[in-house]
């Protein structure tokens, strides 16, 4: 629902340091801005939505579908959280025959009510610096998925993605597989010409690739957080 | 001129599909931008339209347009396409005892490996043998069901099943025009050509256009359709018409549109069969493209026309009606001297499974990848061409033959005359005698050339009800491997497939407003 500030004169929103919403999240979309704080604790892969069937740059928060292992009762027990889980119950939202994005709060999160929490409007209807705020982080991220998306064009152009199955070894039983992940594929990035891969470099794609490719160790830390916990 | 002299320019003549699927070819092969590479002009006149039908494919498109680096989201994109996974065959044999109309699939999906073991306990035993495909294969459910055949983040070109397209037959040609001269190097050309002149060895030596232009080339592509301007008129070669084989003459065709926009598009061809031809029926992403082919002999234009509306029914149509005369049969040869004929101006044969753009395909890229060396090398070569060439054209011929004569339809003498021996050519009747017999096997399909293989031929035999008797040999076949186990593990991997696909609009329409990934 566009945020109005006719119908959300009264509305308050909670923050929730534990992040709920996620409970459930497997995979949390980042942006190529992110790639690296997200780097140091998350493995960050790529995968496809299954409704659109593009490809989609995730934190990878859990082993298994439905399982996100940082999302606790008291708090979320890592040092970066991704934007699009800050941002929540808050999302830009196309409008028909409009270039024009629109900012949306999702009425029925358990974070929006009418006792606690931050106003949208001041009592003379005026945008709250919680609410400006909030506009001006969701454009910018709006910006930042754009350069995500030709940040994965580019991964496609130079043909350096290839669908990979991930195994996990889970203490002494079956190992756990991840199907359907899209990683850079090293032997293609070695294979790429110098100016391939100069062009790489200086459009800021090679730190993230690379970023990327470390991120891949943090599989050993999801599986221990999955045992430990 | 020279014996040894390369061949560095091309002319192909004429803009239809066949003509911009040989620039596209033989531009691709022969590397025309590169620093040596052949040069290529396609000239077409500006007011001369292209036929426009033949918005069927075969599963082979797909192989011809990834090689030629069209994507799958331009061609969803750009020519209103929609994905077909199988023809439906509806009346090609008459009501069943219990009343229903008789109909099969020919499925693009080839049977389960290991079939051909199941396959004599259901030609034993299953009494009325109606369902060849739902026992042997998974797509005939999906058909049924009315789901894509690929599941949406499945890469460009891959699918659950196999499939090929329809699509808009002139947005399509625009495509090819657009990869051509755009990716490929092709120059293009609007140019009325007047006249054709020879040289002294009886080879086409340059074309002159109504302003006085003449145009060399070393080889000439005759795309020019059905009047095949250089090799029937200019080079004189003769026409074999297999009217005596295939009786139709006539289509008429025309438009309909959806009756609202969210309506389920079939992904099937649904051929239907009348008196004395058969109506196609097509579903576009916009539009269907319905039309009713028919021997003139056999069936009054008025007697056409009701059939046509009368299939129609309620939905009227959103063009009028347009008569295309039809001329079954191919040129004596195909290359001659140095003119090659690609498209309808080597032949033509009804498109009961979608083999014209298929025919003009194979001609193009055989041509491309056969290419001669030099100009001495062009009389072998076009040897070779036209004996290859031939044979896929004969045994287009009869497996489209064998739609007809294997229906006992008795409503008319157009399907009693299919029936005679006489209208069938010695192969044909010659594998249906062993078949009388004996399992089709692929020592019945040694020819490199055939475009229809022994699964191809299963599916239709099979599903017109053919009968090879095994009973006297019934004690050789494994009675673990019933009909009723193929049947089963059909139905369970058609169950599990059927959860990973979208129905068929709502796939084309993500395709529309997403793509679809390289892998």
């Amino acid at each position: 629902m566009p945020v109005n500030s006719n119908l959300h004169q009264t509305v308050r929103v909670l923050r929730d340091p534990t992040f709920n919403q996620a409970k459930d999240a497997q995979l949390v979309p980042v942006v190529v801005q992110e790639v690296m704080d997200c780097a140091i604790e998350y493995p960050v892969v790529l995968v496809k939505n299954a409704h659109s069937g593009q490809f989609v740059l995730v934190a990878m928060m859990g082993l298994k579908s439905g399982e996100n292992l940082y999302c606790g009762e008291v708090k979320f027990d890592g040092h970066y959280v991704p934007q699009v889980l800050r941002h929540y119950p808050f999302v830009l939202q196309a409008t028909p025959n409009s270039e024009h994005m629109l900012l949306s709060i999702d009425e029925h999160s358990p974070l929006v009510n009418q006792q606690e929490g931050e106003h949208l409007f001041d009592s003379a209807g005026e945008q709250s610096p919680f609410l400006v705020n909030k506009a001006k982080a969701l454009q910018l991220h709006h910006e930042q998925q754009q350069i995500t998306e030709s940040f994965v064009a580019l991964l496609l152009q130079y043909q350096l993605l290839s669908q990979q199955q991930l195994t996990i070894q889970l203490g002494a039983g079956q190992p756990t597989i991840l199907d359907g992940v899209y990683l850079v594929d090293q032997k293609r990035l070695d294979e790429l010409s110098e100016a391939e891969y100069l062009a790489l470099r200086k459009n800021g794609a090679l730190a993230i690739i690379h970023a990327h490719l470390l991120s891949l160790k943090q599989l050993n830390r999801l599986a221990r957080r999955a045992l430990t916990l | 001129m020279s014996a040894h002299k390369t061949i560095q320019h091309i002319v192909i003549l004429g803009g239809g599909t066949a003509g911009w699927l040989s620039a596209n070819h033989l531009a691709k092969k022969l590397l025309v931008n590169a620093p040596h590479g052949m040069r290529i002009t396609l000239v077409e006149s500006p007011d001369i339209p292209t036929v426009g039908v033949g918005e069927g494919t075969v599963p082979a498109i797909r192989d011809t347009l990834q090689y030629l680096g069209i994507t799958e989201t331009e061609l969803i994109q750009q020519c209103d396409a929609t994905f077909k996974q199988s023809i439906h065959f509806i009346d090609w044999q008459p009501a069943l005892a219990n009343g229903k109309r008789h109909s099969y699939h020919h499925v693009f999906d080839y049977p389960l490996p290991g079939y051909h073991d199941y396959l004599p306990d259901w030609l034993v035993k299953t009494e009325s043998r109606e369902n060849f495909a739902d026992v042997f294969s998974i797509q005939s459910r999906l058909c049924a069901a009315g789901l894509a055949p690929k599941a949406v983040t499945q890469p460009e070109y891959q699918g659950l099943c196999n499939y090929a397209y329809h699509f808009d037959a002139a947005k399509f040609g625009k495509l090819l025009a657009r990869h051509a001269v755009e990716k490929l190097g092709v120059i293009h050309r609007q140019l009325r050509i007047v006249d054709v002149c020879m040289d002294e060895h009886g080879h086409i030596a340059h074309l002159v256009s109504d302003t006085g232009e003449q145009l060399g080339a070393d080889l000439f592509i005759d795309c020019s359709g059905t009047p095949s301007i250089l090799l029937g008129k200019a080079l004189n070669v003769p026409f074999i018409s297999k009217h005596d084989m295939l009786f139709t003459d006539t289509a008429i065709a025309t438009q309909v549109p959806y009756a609202d926009i969210s309506a389920a598009i079939p992904c099937s061809t649904l051929a239907t069969a009348q008196s004395a031809g058969w109506i196609w029926d097509i579903g576009l992403s916009h539009r269907r493209g319905v039309g009713l082919v028919y021997s003139s002999a056999h069936c009054s234009d008025d007697e056409a026309e009701q059939q046509l509306y009368r299939y129609l029914g309620s939905q009227a149509p959103q063009a009028a009606l347009r008569k295309i005369a039809m001329r079954t049969g191919y040129h004596q040869s195909f290359w001659q001297g140095n003119c090659v004929a690609v498209g309808l101006a080597q032949g033509f044969v009804e498109p009961l499974e979608a083999t014209g753009l298929l025919l003009f395909d194979i001609a193009a890229r055989m041509l491309a990848e056969q290419f001669p060396a030099n100009h001495a090398a062009m009389q072998t070569t076009a040897k070779r061409y036209n004996r290859k060439m031939r044979q896929a054209w004969d045994r287009v011929f009869d497996f489209i033959k064998l739609h007809y004569c294997l229906s006992q339809r008795q409503d008319s003498d157009f399907w009693q005359q299919h029936r005679r021996r006489d209208s069938q050519s010695e192969t044909l009747s010659e594998v249906l005698d062993h078949w009388r017999w004996h399992l089709p096997s692929q020592y019945d399909f040694t020819d490199r050339a055939a475009i229809f293989n022994l699964e191809n031929y299963l599916y239709v035999l099979y599903g017109m009800q053919f009968h090879t008797d095994l009973s006297a040999q019934a004690w050789r076949f494994d009675p673990q491997k019933s009909a009723e186990v193929s049947w089963q593990h059909m139905a369970h991997r058609a169950a599990q497939a059927k959860q990973q696909l979208l129905p068929h609009r709502q796939l084309l329409e993500r395709i529309q407003r997403f793509g679809i990934q390289p892998i």
